[in-house]
């Protein structure tokens, strides 16, 4: 993604693959299924929004029609491993556990492509596992992770597309995006469009970029045929899949023709607007890149009023150092795209990657802030995809010791937050001056020591947050004292964390 | 001098008889009076009665047979009591089946723990294959337990309804003094937790059956709409990957 420092390797060309790659990938989807799959059917009950998924799922396994928001491909799913499985906690969620599990290697593969770096491609694929929202959505029959897949799919075929120089060779991959398209569209309502239309503007830019031959003179004449045909080929797989999901609702006689499809879109985008108010689980847009309002999805019904007995929950929130230091990678990323803003078009068709990152963040985030109805806090999940690959690439570019020390510095930073809350002031206080004297220390002796200090020291911290906050994504019971200690926003004057 | 002792020791005859009558005769009134008035509804609570190495009445099971043990401990000095040791990896239990009708029921005992966690340790009632119950505080010394259940009528429920002691953590737990009565109405809240099995399980059956049908409206598209959207689409894909495909 650094467009301004590896300019030896071709943005337009695939990296090379290594053992050390194979050995990566495979320790992340083994860590993946094991996090994934490891006590599934908890809690033996409908969790939140599964209410929703599994009931179409039985209701389609009893012919039964179920009108719901979004497009059946996890009711579909849940339906088909209802049927083979029985009606058990794991057949619900075995569908979101494997779509979860292929995300990881799939976001290391597009990391890899992405970030031209082994040591990103592994930082944005462990983001990817470590984080809760991501791990606790992939454990339970929710929309979220099915779409996320399927776009994550279709951005490796886009940059499988980009880095093919032979059109004809890479027209394979624009047919797999548009089918990954038309799955993500059928699995989430509307929302994945803004993915569709983010990887079809950036396969014509290497449209563009092909046809003009000199990356300095746009020639669009010669490349709008092609973009063309680019689109129909992926506009017409998209639709095409996207159409046929809807099988079902044809074959059972609940819809008759299309314009009863055109009558349900029409119905629900007219039910969003009228989703205004207050909701005990919403949460501002603003309040999302700083996680102000996790919300939860499950807890233990207390049949008994013991406060000695352990108490076990489910939550829909993320790592939160994962989360604050994203923020810091964007802003630092906007921020270079900012100062390159003179050049800004030149350097997008010098090097797509870094753009699309950008891009993809503000698409899926600045989407919300003019919508009326109430938000969750699970609509920040596309843009915080992106946010981990910027969050990467500032910590390859530290471990490279091409960051600069205010990037570095901010990296640290985050973590003085995560430190208070979870240890005091005191200890806080102490850890931070630590921390801070040995980062002073290794950016005296050589700033590629402390940049490689800094990454280690965020690792470290990621994964001790991901232990400490393990049984609040995934449901281990713990004491009423450890549970409320987690919970770190809670208090008059604070959006409370559920 | 000693004659005399013993003539004044002396009991007329056949009043020694009467003495052993009546002494029996209260003893059994006793013995009889006691089992009517114990309202305890466990058979073998005090873990007295048993053979060998078996307490009456009392089931031991365990998931791994060969992990951990299941005790009666039956000193003639002290009362019985039901022990299990657990090195982690199993799930043993002591249970004994009882015939419950609706109504509210306070089961309690004296437990000692060294397990870990503490909420591997149960005493409560299994019913309608979910087992509710309480757990002991920290502590290696005996303390007294209890919870009130709430159940609802026997057909309600698939199976009979078991008291069981359970242990699913690393350590050895022992109960005794296991007492279940029924208690006449629904108790105030204090001394012990109070748990709405009959809630519980109806909630749960609930969950199990949400699949309600939600209608569409009618339908009223065109059928052949379908098929000619879709090769529609089929055809400008078709068209585009053709497209891309020319030199």
């Amino acid at each position: 993604m650094a467009a301004h420092s590896s300019a030896a390797r071709d943005p337009w060309r695939a990296p090379a693959w290594s053992r050390i790659d194979t050995i990566a990938l495979a320790s992340l989807v083994a860590a993946a299924t094991v996090l994934h799959f490891w006590h599934l059917g908890y809690p033996p009950e409908i969790v939140f929004d599964e209410k929703f998924t599994v009931s179409q799922a039985r209701c389609y396994l009893m012919h039964l029609p179920y009108r719901t928001t979004h497009p059946p491909v996890a009711a579909m799913t849940t339906a088909v491993l209802m049927w083979v499985l029985g009606d058990q906690p794991v057949a619900w969620r075995i569908g979101s556990a494997t779509l979860g599990t292929v995300l990881v290697g799939v976001t290391y593969l597009l990391g890899r492509r992405v970030l031209n770096s082994g040591v990103g491609a592994t930082c944005v694929a462990g983001f990817v596992l470590c984080d809760g929202l991501f791990l606790a959505d992939s454990r339970l029959c929710l929309w979220e992770i099915y779409y996320l897949t399927f776009l994550a799919v279709a951005y490796l075929m886009l940059a499988r597309f980009v880095q093919t120089p032979d059109v004809r060779e890479g027209r394979r991959y624009l047919a797999i995006m548009g089918a990954m398209l038309g799955l993500a569209l059928g699995s989430k309502f509307a929302l994945p469009a803004i993915g569709a239309i983010l990887v079809t503007v950036f396969a014509a830019l290497s449209l563009i970029v092909r046809m003009s031959g000199s990356r300095d003179k746009i020639d669009l004449r010669r490349a709008m045929p092609l973009i063309i045909d680019m689109v129909a080929l992926v506009g017409g797989t998209t639709a095409f899949v996207y159409l046929g999901l809807f099988f079902l609702n044809y074959w059972f006689g609940w819809w008759g023709g299309i314009e009863d499809h055109l009558t349900y879109v029409k119905q629900e985008l007219h039910s969003q607007t009228l989703m205004v108010g207050a909701h005990p689980y919403a949460s501002q847009w603003w309040t999302w890149p700083l996680m102000l309002r996790p919300l939860l999805y499950w807890f233990q019904t207390n049949f008994f009023n013991d406060p000695q007995m352990p108490t076990s929950s489910i939550r829909g929130m993320g790592n939160p150092i994962v989360w604050w230091a994203v923020v810091a990678a964007m802003v630092s990323a906007i921020a270079r795209a900012v100062a390159q803003r003179e050049n800004f078009l030149r350097e997008v068709l010098s090097d797509w990657r870094w753009a699309f990152v950008v891009v993809g963040y503000l698409a899926f985030y600045i989407v919300w802030i003019p919508v009326a109805r109430y938000k969750f806090i699970y609509y920040y999940m596309p843009a915080l995809y992106f946010g981990f690959f910027a969050l990467a690439d500032l910590l390859d570019r530290c471990w490279n010791g091409r960051a600069k020390t205010v990037e570095q510095g901010a990296l640290l930073a985050v973590l003085v937050p995560a430190l208070l809350l979870s240890f005091g002031v005191f200890a806080a206080m102490v850890i931070t001056i630590l921390i801070a004297a040995a980062y002073a220390i290794a950016t005296w002796r050589d700033a590629r020591v402390a940049g490689k200090f800094a990454s280690v020291i965020f690792l470290l911290a990621v994964g001790g947050s991901f232990v400490y906050f393990l049984p609040l994504w995934t449901g281990i019971p713990m004491s009423h004292s450890a549970f409320d200690a987690r919970l770190w926003f809670r208090g008059p004057g604070l959006p409370n964390w559920l | 001098m000693r004659a005399c002792v013993h003539r004044s020791q002396e009991l007329r005859p056949g009043m020694s008889r009467w003495i052993a009558v009546t002494m029996f005769a209260v003893c059994a009134i006793s013995i009889a009076a006691t089992a009517l008035c114990d309202d305890n509804l466990l058979v073998n609570g005090d873990l007295s009665q048993g053979s060998k190495d078996t307490p009456l009445v009392w089931r031991a099971d365990t998931l791994i047979a060969t992990a951990g043990s299941l005790q009666w401990i039956h000193p003639a000095d002290a009362p019985g009591e039901l022990r299990i040791s657990n090195d982690g990896s199993n799930i043993a239990q002591w249970s004994q089946p009882v015939d419950l009708d609706r109504g509210w029921y306070l089961l309690t005992a004296e437990m000692r723990s060294d397990a870990k966690p503490a909420n591997g340790v149960v005493l409560g009632i299994r019913i309608g294959g979910r087992t509710f119950g309480v757990s002991p505080g920290e502590g290696r010394a005996w303390s007294h337990v209890g919870a009130y259940f709430k159940l609802g009528d026997r057909e309600e429920y698939d199976a009979k309804p078991e008291i069981v002691c359970q242990l699913s953590a690393k350590g050895a737990v022992s109960w005794r003094q296991i007492r279940l009565i029924k208690v006449a109405q629904e108790p105030a809240s204090g001394r012990y937790a109070q748990i709405d099995v009959a809630q519980a399980l109806a909630a749960r059956s609930e969950r199990k059956s949400i699949a309600r049908p939600k209608r569409y409206a009618l339908a009223a598209g065109a059928p052949w709409t379908v098929p000619f959207v879709m090769l529609l689409f089929a055809a400008i894909a078709v068209a585009g990957w053709v497209r891309l495909g020319r030199d």
